[in-house]
């Protein structure tokens, strides 16, 4: 399935929501939403359009950090914004996702002192 | 004010950023030893002894030695904290029900939340101070707990509520004592620190200064853990002898985002695994440490990519074992080579 990569933000098509999301998380649905905000700048990954987005608790130590599950009704964009102004970043162009489902998989890293997995801070 | 409202303010507050605690220090110009001083005198008359003397430590540190010295001459008195509270609510500060009302069921929510932090912050203020006097006795903070939640629960109140508690709000939102030892004839106290900074997980951290700091008594934190001010001052320092020589896994860790993933390996020593170009052409680099880590009890694997718009560079952990540059990608994201095919890259 399409595979997007926007900075530390992966996205994946997906053929259908997995049932214990649909049935457990209520999706909000403006026409802009925060995904990710950057731990350390004034930066965010934001979806803009008709989306039903529905935030997943992300767990470490997964091996996939999934934060996201995306219902894209009609063509949307992904973009990279500051998140006081919503000015782009001029870091991380924005990608069109096409209607259909997609899955947000945040970048991790191996801590061998810990031999734990962590999500990449940014 | 309603149920709804309170509730409201409540909710507000569980998303009270410790991040911002240091502007509201920095924000407020009181009078503090003014205001301190007013509050110390309404105390001692709640409890029927007469006006005491004040005497002011510079920090943590200076208390310890008042105390010590000052306790030769007078006994310390106990007041417990239900005492206070009994004492003050039957003050002849007059506080309405529904100040009281508000009052309580915001101290209740505004102690979870700060509780954790005070005793971050004097746990290891009196790990520091134990350094260089063992014989020092972990000082509670001042009067109480509640004391503490109230006093940032009062900052958070002038920065964004304005509550019918104008009463107390003058009385708490203007003191900052931070440890206090009551007398019969002296109040000794340590003033709150000049500049407390917190990362986003509310855990003590700076990264270019002191997490705290008072007039002569500086703590530097990183996520939570004190470390050495030089790390932080001087972080061009830090040698392989001196990563290698630390046994803690923690403090090895934490040196390791001090000075960056880069450096680290590159003080260690690198032997390059395997490199490609990325689709944007620059040049993405598997490596591994020379020498097996003697904490890690396995070479480190480090995986150099470049940020596809940005060019900018990480230097990214991955496990043992891996022998290909993409495959080390790919796992970033949970994917193998094979798997890790992303039509557009930004």
């Amino acid at each position: 399935m399409e595979q997007f990569r926007q900075g530390d933000v992966f996205l994946e098509k997906v053929s259908d929501l997995p049932a214990e999301i649909k049935q457990t998380i209520q999706p909000t649905n403006n026409q802009s939403e925060l995904l990710i905000k950057g731990e350390s700048r004034n930066h965010g990954h934001f979806i803009e359009g008709d989306v039903e987005t529905f935030s997943v608790e992300p767990t470490e130590n997964q091996n996939e950090i999934i934060t996201h599950y995306l219902n894209v009704k009609t063509e949307s964009l992904l973009k990279h914004l500051k998140i006081d102004t919503k000015d782009f970043t001029k870091e991380h162009s924005e990608i069109k996702l096409k209607p259909g489902v997609y899955k947000v998989v945040r970048q991790r890293e191996y801590n061998a002192y810990q031999k734990a997995i962590n999500i990449v801070k940014d | 004010m309603d149920e709804k409202h309170i509730k409201q303010l409540i909710k507000s507050l569980e998303n009270f950023a410790f991040s911002e605690i240091n502007e509201m220090i920095l924000g407020l110009n009181y009078d503090y030893v003014l205001a301190n001083t007013m509050f110390i005198k309404q105390f001692y008359k709640q409890l029927s002894l007469k006006i005491p003397k004040i005497l002011i430590a510079q920090n943590p540190e200076d208390f310890h030695l008042k105390f010590q010295e000052l306790k030769i001459y007078e006994k310390p008195i106990e007041i417990s904290s239900h005492k206070f509270w009994v004492n003050f609510n039957a003050s002849p500060i007059k506080i309405s029900l529904e100040e009281d009302k508000i009052f309580t069921e915001l101290a209740k929510a505004a102690k979870g939340l700060f509780l954790s932090s005070f005793y971050a912050i004097s746990q290891m203020v009196e790990q520091r101070i134990k350094m260089s006097h063992p014989k020092f006795i972990a000082s509670h903070p001042s009067l109480n707990i509640n004391y503490h939640a109230i006093y940032w629960l009062k900052k958070f109140h002038a920065k964004y509520l304005n509550l019918p508690t104008k009463n107390l709000q003058e009385l708490f939102s203007k003191t900052n004592i931070f440890w206090s030892k009551t007398f019969e004839n002296t109040f000794l106290y340590c003033p709150f620190p000049k500049s407390i900074h917190f990362d986003e997980n509310n855990l003590l951290h700076a990264e270019t200064s002191a997490a705290i700091s008072w007039e002569g008594f500086d703590l530097f934190a990183w996520r939570g853990i004190e470390i050495p001010k030089r790390w932080i001052l001087n972080p061009e320092t830090i040698n392989n002898q001196e990563i290698i020589g630390q046994k803690n896994a923690e403090l090895r860790r934490i040196m390791q985002e001090v000075i960056g993933s880069e450096r680290f390996a590159h003080l260690l020593g690198l032997q390059k695994l395997d490199e490609d170009y990325d689709l944007q052409g620059n040049l993405q680099t598997l490596y591994k440490t020379a020498e097996i880590d003697s904490i890690a009890k396995d070479y480190l694997y480090f995986a150099r990519v470049a940020c596809p718009s940005t060019g900018r560079i990480y230097f990214l952990g991955v496990p043992p074992g891996l022998n290909n540059i993409w495959d080390a990608v790919a796992w970033t994201f949970g994917k193998t080579k094979e798997t890790y095919k992303p039509i557009i890259e930004t």
